[in-house]
């Protein structure tokens, strides 16, 4: 008798926090999903805290694309650089994400930051800016001031190339003559500049990272291996990302 | 009662010569109908038609009678609607660096379009003597009244007006990389501060001969630039040309 009530005790203490526990959770879920007011964010919790001074190599980042009907706007994609990892766009309002992938073929980069009117972080706490510096990665160690980044601007093709948008992360060569031989194979292709250009962003949260953008094709990271077919868009980059107040990129 | 009786007034004859003098309506409609390049005209701005770029030339896919080759440069004076064309080194040293253009019909189609800018490293006036700004106006040409101001003009981002790869970008055109399409975006207007000063504004129109509203032929002659363009003399702000 006395055991089997144990027994029952015990599981009806289970079941109840069990129950206790779901209730949580959907509530935490709820509260996530419709967060309207930007002091309802959770920050995510990063297993280890933000991989500060560590450089960081994300390859092969895949985003879907039609080459049937290349300029129909794609999905926005959005990247957290604290967790290293796509945040899906449930979660444009809030300040876990640090790069939106947009435009043409996703290859417009911008940053997150609620007061900006074109950010998709419009209206949250983000409070990301980005630029683009004329310098291969391993020279940008200076952290610009905050006046030099932009919390409007969209960082894609370069003037050096075909349909440039000021400085950006890659050429367009169109007809395949700026960087390729001008064959069939060598046109429309996107070379990324990781020799001579740097993407700096302050996160969503007030970091900064310096970004090296390396290719847009899958598992080829060097011009030479890239042709008009090569599969994209594999987004492969590094980046350093140091804390708030910093002001060098520092490797640790 | 009344509207059977109409009905019956009906007659087939009324029927054709109703129809008559519709087609008749119908075609003295079509008639009035202006030119497309009329409409263009406000007594004060300069209309360009159908200035031929370089139509010689191809990229790719060998299309009969051109080159596959990058197109050549043009460059466009305001002041007296000249064309220069930038076809060798000798014709860059001549004019690229100098203050005697305006507007570079740049890159594929001519369609990329760069102001005279010395300190832009890709502007084809780069280390020149020249220094001109560029603004993009979301409205129409005709209700552009007034040039921006000088703080914002030295605050522009816009190094080039080219294609728009989006609607947030600066261009002028949407272009679609599946039909190969080039059609302008409405309502852009584009105000420019020149070196000497002076402001002006500059709508692009077609890059397709004769100016049609729209192309789906892809061998649509091209390129051919309509364009038109206001500069105010006197050096004010004052840009209402209607």
């Amino acid at each position: 008798m006395d055991k089997s009530m144990t027994i029952n005790k015990n599981l009806l203490k289970w079941t109840s926090a069990c129950l206790v526990l779901g209730l949580l959770f959907i509530s935490c879920k709820k509260d996530e999903i419709i967060s309207p007011e930007p002091e309802k964010e959770i920050p995510v919790k990063t297993e280890g805290g933000t991989p500060y001074y560590k450089l960081q190599r994300i390859e092969n980042l895949v985003v879907e694309t039609d080459d049937a009907n290349p300029t129909v706007p794609p999905t926005a994609v959005l990247f957290s650089l604290e967790t290293k990892a796509i945040v899906p766009l449930l979660y444009a309002k809030t300040n876990r994400w640090d790069i939106c992938f947009n435009g043409l073929y996703n290859s417009f980069l911008s940053s997150n930051n609620g007061q900006s009117g074109t950010s998709l972080g419009a209206g949250s706490t983000g409070t990301g800016a980005i630029t683009i510096i004329q310098k291969p990665f391993d020279q940008v160690t200076d952290i610009p001031a905050d006046g030099t980044l932009s919390i409007t601007k969209t960082i894609g093709t370069d003037d050096e190339g075909d349909f440039g948008e000021g400085i950006g992360w890659y050429l367009y060569d169109f007809g395949g003559t700026k960087r390729g031989d001008g064959s069939y194979d060598k046109q429309h292709v996107a070379y990324a500049l990781p020799e001579k250009r740097t993407i700096v962003i302050r996160t969503a949260k007030g970091d900064y990272a310096k970004i090296k953008m390396i290719s847009c094709y899958k598992d080829a990271f060097t011009a030479d291996k890239w042709f008009r077919t090569t599969p994209h868009m594999y987004f492969t980059f590094e980046y350093v990302i140091v804390p708030k107040g910093s002001t060098k990129f520092e490797i640790k | 009662m009344k509207y059977t009786k109409y009905t019956c007034r009906f007659t087939k004859k009324t029927i054709t010569a109703a129809l008559l003098l519709l087609t008749v309506a119908f075609g003295s409609c079509k008639k009035d109908e202006p030119d497309p390049n009329e409409v263009l005209q406000d007594g004060k701005s300069v209309v360009i038609t159908d200035l031929a770029g370089d139509t010689q030339a191809a990229m790719g896919s060998g299309t009969p009678g051109k080159e596959v080759r990058p197109f050549y440069t043009f460059l466009f004076r305001f002041r007296d609607q000249k064309q220069i064309w930038i076809r060798n080194a000798a014709d860059s040293a001549q004019w690229l660096k100098t203050k005697d253009w305006d507007l570079a019909f740049t890159g594929p189609y001519n369609s990329e379009v760069y102001v005279n800018d010395k300190d832009y490293q890709y502007n084809p006036g780069f280390g020149g003597m020249a220094k001109s700004a560029v603004l993009l106006l979301e409205q129409s040409y005709d209700t552009v009244n007034q040039a921006p101001s000088d703080q914002t003009f030295n605050a522009s981002e816009v190094t080039k007006i080219g294609w728009a790869s989006s609607a947030a970008s600066n261009g002028w055109f949407f272009y679609s990389l599946n039909t190969h399409i080039m059609q302008a975006i409405p309502n852009r207007t584009y105000a420019i501060r020149l070196p000497d000063g002076k402001y002006a504004k500059l709508q692009l129109i077609n890059a397709y001969k004769g100016n049609p509203p729209s192309v789906t032929d892809l061998n649509w002659p091209a390129p051919y630039y309509t364009f038109k363009y206001y500069v105010q003399q006197d050096g004010s702000k004052n840009l209402q040309t209607k």
